[in-house]
């Protein structure tokens, strides 16, 4: 689900998108959002996000319920984990329908059918094989692998040299960390919202429901229809695009931090909690020691996921245009798009190169130590 | 909430701790009427005793025991601590639970300390608690152990020292010993009764909830037998043994027996009138018993152990426990189960194959299907009306939800999960009808093959 939101994104960003002086732009909500943002038209924007919302709807419904509690039927370990599966009512007309099920059932023979083909060698007549033989070849592989990844580094580093000044590349950096500190910052942000919200939320079975569904729900839907609107905002009211831009790319990722916080809440043992009650465990002391541990592995997950959605939403919110005004956030981000815009595939290069460098980084450095702490010391068993 | 760092006074033997007066707990749900789970239940803790709480799974120990503890509130009546009403949980009062309970990410230590870490207790204070809870309850050097690296055992001997270092006036005590092996379970009980006697535990009364008969008179002073649907207080029992008792004593075996014996109690026949004046509880139609998961197999392997010389067919139940190796606990659910399907009979805590199950022992697998199939269309209403659906309807199927719902009228839905689940393993052994997991739904054998 959280990767579709990715998807939808994506799509409604990259429909209408120029690079130098090819504009092309394909048909769709993406593209009619684009023309209304040129020629200022909020009502039209208003549409689009009505007809986003529809379409995510149905969607839902139609598509990705009935395959997500299809899909249960694979997980291990038995039917009750915990999550209870209703059967989604497009499930249940598409296996109740006799005409659909007769005719996933010839699917189903022609694919056995197909599966019963017998390709390929036969699985136990493996080849015998001399062990001295494969030793030569294995090696002679690895150092190929070697040379190929030497020159590549050589050609690289060569290029680099003959493009970029050293000072374009440092000055790439600074950028790249004033973006990371948006992101770090609107985590911070995000996460002061939603989790006393979700942490309120998730305590409780049934507003734990339904609050999770309505997050499913907006975290699927392409945060970037909203940019215009807030867009308008900062134009009308002459605001500094370097700060009230910035939450354009949580708007999206959001949903990830409370999504989760409400999974990790509702998770936790009732016994655990009564226990705290019992021993008069309450207050900021309760928060400390036990409610933001017993959360945290499931909070990491959705903090590196909204992390990740706010990188990528960097890009489409640290330049944002209403007419003919275009509003420029210092960034990583709106460098690239910049880039892109005049069309300088070596600017646009360097950017993207930095960009994942330093998400990289972060998560070898920051999240991936986090995350190992947390799935080692707090995990409840 | 006030804290107590000292003991609590200690009251003099035999004076009134708790007192729980006419409670009733109603489950609500959503769907159909509210389910009762605890009625009109009466009982009073009093200081110098241990009291067990003993009853078949689902009587509504569990519930009983949140509301002593002020973590619930019962629907109705009322519940007092040394004369006032308790209006919430209070550190008075400490619980163990069955699960320990233990916070993953904290150590042995801070597990134990928390109580009084939450309540801003001095450190100095604080660490010569701990230090003294933790040896007391036999957990010296495993401090600074994380409770995953501990034995269920020493998971529970930290729930214990946690319950204990805020130095309770009583301790609830939920199945405590439930999740443990048999050895590791008896030497933690033989160490708690040990330091009980001795008068070393700061608690001046404690409560076991357990379903465990010999656990409950190997340590108690007073045994309440709770009734089923809904839970009641159906028997008092003081046991009179000094500690360390025997269990291979005469006295001690005879107890257990008359316990056994008054649990395997056919309860009471309900007449038509009670049931009209007993207002919101939904009436329990027999075809709304919840079953425990009881496998067919162990069934005939109990049957068969009947069967055999030297019991030819009647046993001592705690006796036919040790034969099969099993829990005291496991063996109820399977005779019990048994006593369903008319196949043996529970009587004065022996149990006894009927002709019928006698027959099903000497038949071969074919005729042990039709004897099967027969017991269960005659005596669980469920799979009767269940295979008469299956019958009627044109396509031979019918979805699993009707009757989940039918059966969470009158019980929580894990049970009603649960009922299902054994009803389908029986079913499928008699080849009465086969439920397809995924689509939910039971069918019949010869439809499906198409
Ligand atoms: N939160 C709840 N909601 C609905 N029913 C419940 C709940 N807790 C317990 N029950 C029901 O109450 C009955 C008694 O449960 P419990 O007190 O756990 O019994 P025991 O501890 O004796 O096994 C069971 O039928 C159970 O399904
Ligand atoms: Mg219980």
């Amino acid at each position: 689900m959280m990767s579709m939101a990715g998807g939808w994104f994506m799509v409604v960003y990259s429909e209408s998108i120029s690079v130098g002086n090819t504009e092309v732009v394909l048909p769709g909500i993406g593209s009619y959002v684009g023309r209304a943002i040129d020629q200022k038209d909020i009502a039209a924007i208003g549409a689009a996000i009505a007809a986003m919302m529809a379409v995510i709807l149905l969607y839902d419904q139609l598509l990705f319920r009935p395959l997500a509690a299809w899909a249960t039927r694979f997980r291990l370990g038995g039917g009750d984990g915990g999550v209870q599966v209703v059967e989604p009512w497009f499930l249940r007309f598409l296996r109740r329908t006799r005409l659909i099920s007769s005719f996933g059932d010839a699917l189903f023979l022609a694919a056995r059918k197909i599966s019963y083909l017998k390709l390929g060698r036969a699985v136990g007549v493996a080849r015998p094989s001399s062990s001295s033989g494969r030793g030569v070849s294995e090696w002679l592989w690895r150092g190929f692998l070697v040379v190929v990844f030497l020159a590549a580094l050589f050609l690289v580093g060569r290029y680099t040299y003959e493009t970029y000044a050293m000072a374009e590349v440092g000055h790439v950096f600074v950028l790249g960390g004033i973006t990371m500190l948006r992101v770090m910052s609107m985590l911070l942000l995000a996460s002061v919202i939603w989790v006393p919200l979700g942490v309120w939320l998730g305590l409780d079975p049934v507003r734990a429901r339904r609050a999770q569904l309505a997050a499913q729900y907006c975290a699927a839907f392409p945060a970037n229809l909203f940019f215009p609107v807030f867009v308008v905002g900062i134009v009308h009211f002459n605001l500094v695009p370097d700060v009230w831009l910035t939450p354009l790319m949580i708007l999206g990722a959001q949903w990830y931090i409370l999504f989760n916080v409400i999974a990790g809440a509702s998770s936790l043992p009732a016994e655990l909690l009564e226990v705290c009650r019992s021993l008069n465990v309450r207050g900021w002391f309760w928060w400390r020691r036990v409610l933001l541990p017993g959360i945290m592995p499931y909070y990491l997950v959705g903090a590196v996921a909204a992390a990740g959605g706010a990188w990528n939403a960097a890009i489409a919110s640290e330049m944002a245009q209403w007419g003919d005004v275009t509003l420029v956030a210092h960034g990583l981000g709106a460098y690239i798009a910049q880039a892109t815009l005049r069309g300088d595939i070596n600017q646009i290069g360097l950017g993207t190169v930095i960009m994942c460098v330093l998400v990289m980084l972060l998560n070898t450095l920051f999240w991936r130590p986090l995350s190992d702490f947390a799935a080692r010391r707090l995990k409840l068993n | 909430m006030e804290f107590l760092t000292q003991p609590s006074q200690a009251m003099p033997e035999g004076t009134v701790l708790a007192e729980a007066r006419h409670v009733r707990q109603f489950y609500h749900k959503d769907s159909a009427a509210d389910v009762q789970v605890l009625d009109d239940v009466n009982l009073t803790l009093h200081a110098g005793e241990i009291v067990g709480l003993l009853g078949r799974s689902g009587s509504g120990k569990s519930t009983l025991l949140r509301i002593l503890a002020g973590l619930l509130p019962p629907t109705s009546g009322e519940v007092l601590w040394k004369g006032q009403k308790l209006a919430g949980p209070i550190t008075e009062i400490a619980v163990v639970f069955q699960s320990f309970a233990l916070f993953p990410w904290m150590t042995v230590e801070e597990n134990v300390a928390l109580g009084l870490d939450a309540n801003g207790v001095p450190a100095s204070e604080r660490d010569v608690l701990v230090e003294n809870a933790i040896s007391l309850i036999g957990l010296g050097g495993y401090e600074n152990a994380w409770p995953k690296e501990l034995s269920g055992g020493m998971q529970q001997r930290v729930g214990l020292a946690r319950a204990l270092v805020v130095r309770p006036a009583l301790l609830l005590m939920d199945e405590p010993f439930s999740a443990l092996d048999v050895l590791t379970a008896e030497n933690l009980r033989t160490d708690l009764i040990e330091l009980w006697s001795e008068k070393k535990l700061p608690v001046q009364s404690m409560l076991i909830v357990t379903h465990n008969i010999e656990e409950a008179v190997l340590m108690c002073d007073r045994i309440v037998i709770a009734s089923s649907n809904p839970g009641r207080v159906a028997h008092v029992l003081h046991v009179p043994f000094a500690h360390p008792r025997n269990r291979e004593d005469t006295a001690f075996r005879q107890l257990v027996d008359h316990i056994y014996a008054l649990m395997t109690q056919r309860a009471p026949i309900i007449s038509e009138a009670d049931l009209a004046g007993g207002a919101q509880a939904a009436p329990l139609a027999p075809s709304f018993r919840a079953l425990v998961p009881v496998s067919i197999t162990m069934m005939i392997g109990m049957m068969e152990a009947l069967a055999a010389s030297p019991l030819n067919g009647r046993a001592d139940l705690p006796v036919l426990a040790e034969k099969l190796q099993l829990e005291l606990d496991d063996l109820f659910p399977l005779g019990e189960s048994l006593e369903l399907l008319a196949l043996a009979e529970l009587e004065d805590g022996d149990i006894l194959l009927t002709n019928e199950g006698v027959h099903f022992v000497l038949s071969d697998l074919e005729e042990r299907k039709a004897i099967m199939g027969h017991a269960l269309r005659h005596y669980v209403p469920l799979v009767k009306t269940i295979c008469s659906t299956l019958d009627e309807r044109p396509n031979h199927a019918v979805k699993a939800e009707r009757f989940r719902d039918e059966l969470e009228a009158s019980m929580s839905p894990d049970y009603a999960r649960q009922t299902l689940q054994t009803i389908i393993g029986w079913a499928r052994f008699a080849e009465l009808f086969d439920y397809d997991e995924e689509s939910d739904r039971f069918f019949l054998e010869d439809e499906a093959g198409e």
